[in-house]
């Protein structure tokens, strides 16, 4: 699958850029995978036919959570399904092949530390599994489903949409499913084609109720997938399988957890922010890099983490910092779920509440944008005051109070063309602006009404 | 499972093939494959369906109320019959009700459950009052029998404040934490798996719980039915599959949903021990449903009981039955076959209920209908801020804003967003 990327420029008229870069292509802002030699030892140069290699960044090793051992991302997950079934004795983990350890090993051991009743296999139905686990959550339990690859989640897309998603809110919150979290592999792994390779968390991001998470590495993944166990609501935890041994960090082998709808800033930077979630952080860490090598470029990188509920505080917040977005993610981009985060960031700030940073368009010296005008004018209609609604929307009570008088004198809110300078660009004038966006492209609004 | 003792082969027990252990020997003339336990046969034959004669149909009174093999008669108190029978009116009763009522647009949807209150009856007297229950949407009479108060059923159909689900479905969706039973879905069969999994749980937890999970003839040929039967098989779970055959899903005929000897005949795929009951003999299906709610809990396996009954009713109030069957098929089942009449024949033949007790029974049960139903109109729809709680178990900031957004809109629109009917 190819890396999809969004491209997001602030200003410039509210345009948005977006770029499509496929593997292996490149774009002057380049978001390429590399042909590096792989970091795994195990691969001789005979091996290499795999077209897409990454370095993998291991985190630093926790000191907050106690003692630590040597893990990868398979370990990580065995150790939190073994922290769990020690300390919930309701706990069951249960799917294809999970008795003998599973295809990727992720509960090696665990039937016989603990029992056949809690560690078993179920017949091959995906749509089974998840029912099951629903309803095995629902009567009390711990239910850990295990689908074998996320490509095959799909026939139990009925019972995690219908069923899982909606248990506490339709039936008034008397039933519920939260103890229910379900755990498939994901992503590329260089050769596993159409149905071993499958980023499907865009389909399940439109279905409130559920969490999504996908972690980077074997410390945020234990963390996590111990908060979605604990977490009361349904979650769907989807494991980059190419990490699965390929990533080796120091990991907390006691339980701990990492809180759910938090990204993660994992370096600061002022010009571009990118955002990822999975293997492609370890992907866009060398991106930054490069970019700071050869353009110059300072990147802010973003562990989204939680796909669903998503932490949009920290990634407008950081897109109001640097004024430009760029998001890269495995799934195909139509639909993607960068477009969800495109488009949430590029919503005027206003309706967002958030008086701090403005996305607003780069206009005229002192005029507000017909979306602020419009917004005053409905704020004035529900009956707030001129200064209430100026210190919502971060503008002068005298500007509120010359708008809204302009409208009840003309019903418009549109400013006319006004007799003198005239308001077309001349080609010079163009090109003067150009070269000030150029050259000091973060320009916001406020810096405009600065004397 | 015995284990053999190494290197002999004689004193090997032959178990069926799932759960051989046996080593492999092919000096043994028996096939030594690991996917079933059979002999060899050297002739080309396909089994044939049964079809023609197929699983006999279980009963204890025949259609006069006259009990058959009186060893068979579960000799209940007068009490008991007595509560089936106002059970199965006052369910006819509400059902008469709530359907007039969708006809003059004061509730949006109903489904009535006429013909089949035999087998929700039946079948809840023989369960445990903690047992749990996954029911499809044609179930009200089990949840009537567990307690269920009027003003709860009118109150879920209106969606007022009462509601127990806060007003967010559709009418009939009904669910009580209190009576053990998880609250109806749309989704056909998707109960099924579920009913597996939280008997898998009821099991582990080691308290004498049963489930049951009813679902129509029409579920039953969803994947998630398979699923369930499947898993509760392999993993031997205490669970009741009560099927509701009553001849039709919608318009869709039996002929059309299936080629086999109905459900039951499904059940011995599975490995599942199956009977086919009278489902309008309340008895027939009450002994079946005790008779396997005790060896579920006992051995830890499923049943599967198809109650074969008649669907005298439409579909719901957007189905005009008509369109596809005779009003005399119809009047068959309504008039020679029904639950309600056998039961009052065998109460009758006993001097328990006589033409007075059924009179004032009439009065009685429609004059506490009324009352509900009437109660239930004049009652507040549930606050707005409900439409956004529970979708998680804590509200999330886009929640959160959305909510707000929503009042904001609602202050600057007043005119068009009434809030009288709503509970403040």
């Amino acid at each position: 699958m190819a890396a999809s990327a969004r491209l997001l420029f602030r200003g410039a008229g509210l345009k948005a850029y977006t770029a499509n870069v496929n593997s292996g292509a490149q774009s002057s802002f380049g978001t390429t995978l590399l042909r590096l030699s792989p970091n795994c030892s195990s691969q001789t140069k005979t091996q290499i036919k795999h077209a897409s290699h990454f370095t993998y960044h291991p985190d630093p090793v926790p000191t907050m959570y106690g003692p630590t051992t040597k893990m990868n991302l398979f370990q990580s997950v065995t150790s939190a399904l073994d922290n769990t079934l020690a300390s919930d004795p309701t706990a069951v983990i249960f799917g294809e092949d999970v008795a003998f350890g599973g295809v990727f090993r992720c509960t090696v051991g665990l039937r016989d530390k603990y029992g056949k009743d809690r560690v078993f296999n179920t017949p091959l139905c995906e749509q089974g599994i998840v029912g099951f686990g629903i309803g095995a959550a629902a009567a009390g339990a711990t239910a850990i489903a295990e689908i074998q690859f996320a490509d095959y989640i799909y026939p139990a897309f009925d019972q995690i949409v219908n069923e899982a998603a909606k248990y506490r809110y339709r039936s008034g919150n008397l039933f519920d499913c939260g103890n229910l979290t379900i755990r498939a592999p994901w992503g590329c792994v260089g050769h596993g084609s159409l149905y071993h390779s499958q980023s499907p968390e865009a389909f399940f991001a439109h279905c409130p109720g559920i969490k999504i998470v996908i972690p980077r590495g074997p410390v945020q993944c234990k963390g996590l997938l111990l908060s979605c166990i604990e977490d009361h609501n349904p979650c769907i935890f989807f494991e980059p399988k190419i990490l699965y041994r390929a990533a080796v960090e120091q990991v907390p082998t006691e339980a701990y957890t990492i809180p759910l709808s938090q990204a993660e800033v994992l370096q600061e930077g002022s010009d571009v922010t990118l955002v990822a979630w999975g293997t492609q952080i370890h992907v866009l860490r060398e991106v930054v890099s490069m970019a700071q090598e050869k353009l110059g470029v300072s990147c802010e990188l973003i562990d989204l983490q939680t796909i669903l509920p998503w932490d949009t505080e920290t990634v407008c917040k950081s897109v109001a910092k640097t004024g430009r977005l760029l998001i890269s993610h495995e799934a195909p981009v139509t639909g993607g779920f960068a477009a969800e985060i495109s488009s949430t960031v590029q919503t005027p700030v206003h309706t967002l509440n958030q008086t701090d940073s403005n996305l607003s368009t780069m206009a005229k010296t002192r005029e507000l944008c017909k979306d602020i005008r419009d917004k005053i004018v409905d704020q004035h209609k529900a009956g707030m005051g001129y200064r209430t609604i100026g210190q919502q929307l971060g503008e002068k009570a005298t500007t509120v109070g010359a708008i809204i008088r302009k409208w009840k004198k003309f019903k418009k809110t549109v400013n006319l063309p006004q007799s003198g300078a005239p308001c077309k660009f001349s080609p010079r004038g163009a090109s003067v602006i150009m070269r000030k966006v150029r050259d000091q492209p973060r320009t916001i609004h406020r810096t405009w009404s600065v004397t | 499972m015995t284990q053999t003792k190494p290197n002999s082969h004689e004193g090997c027990i032959v178990l069926p093939g799932a759960l051989r252990q046996q080593p492999f020997d092919s000096s043994e003339e028996k096939p030594q494959f690991p996917g079933a336990s059979a002999e060899f046969i050297d002739h080309l034959e396909f089994i044939q369906p049964n079809v023609i004669s197929g699983i006999p149909v279980y009963r204890v009174m025949d259609r006069a109320g006259q009990i058959i093999n009186p060893s068979e008669d579960p000799q209940l108190s007068k009490e008991t019959v007595v509560n089936f029978y106002q059970k199965m009116t006052l369910l006819n009763t509400m059902d008469r009700i709530l359907y007039e009522s969708q006809r003059q647009g004061r509730i949006s949807f109903y489904m009535t459950n006429y013909g089949e209150e035999g087998t929700h009856i039946g079948s809840a007297a023989a369960l445990d009052s903690k047992d749990l229950v996954f029911g499809q949407y044609r179930e009200a009479g089990v949840l009537m029998y567990r307690g269920f108060p009027l003003d709860l059923f009118m109150a879920q159909c209106y969606a007022n404040a009462d509601d127990l689900g806060k007003g967010r479905q559709m009418p009939v969706h009904y669910g009580s934490k209190d009576l053990n039973f998880i609250t109806i879905s749309s989704p056909l069969a998707t109960q099924i798996p579920q009913a597996a999994g939280a008997a898998y749980a009821a099991k582990r937890e080691n308290t004498n719980r049963a489930v049951i999970c009813y679902f129509g003839e029409g579920a039953a040929s969803e994947g998630d039915a398979h699923a369930g039967f499947n898993f509760s098989a392999t993993l031997e779970c205490p669970l009741i599959f009560f099927c509701r055959n009553n001849g039709y899903a919608i318009s869709t005929p039996t002929n059309e949903q299936y080629r086999g000897d109905g459900i039951a005949a499904r059940g011995p795929g599975y490995g599942m021990l199956s009977i086919r009951v009278d489902g309008n003999d309340v008895f027939a299906v009450y002994n079946a449903t005790k008779e396997a709610r005790r060896r579920a809990v006992a051995e830890n396996q499923p049943f599967l009981i198809e109650a074969m009954t008649y669907r005298i009713g439409h579909h719901s109030t957007s189905d005009d039955s008509s369109a596809y069957r005779s009003v005399d098929e119809v009047n068959y089942w309504d008039k020679q076959d029904h639950p309600i009449s056998r039961l009052r024949h065998y109460m009758t033949a006993r001097s328990w209920w006589s033409e007075d007790n059924e009179r004032s029974w009439r009065k009685q049960s429609r004059k506490t209908v009324m009352e509900a139903f009437e109660k239930a109109e004049k009652r507040h729809k549930p606050h707005l801020d409900l439409m956004f709680t529970d979708v998680y178990d804590e509200m999330t900031p886009n929640l959160i804003r959305q909510r707000e957004s929503m009042w904001r809109h609602i202050q600057q629109y007043k005119d068009h967003y009434p809030l009288d009917a709503y509970a403040k």
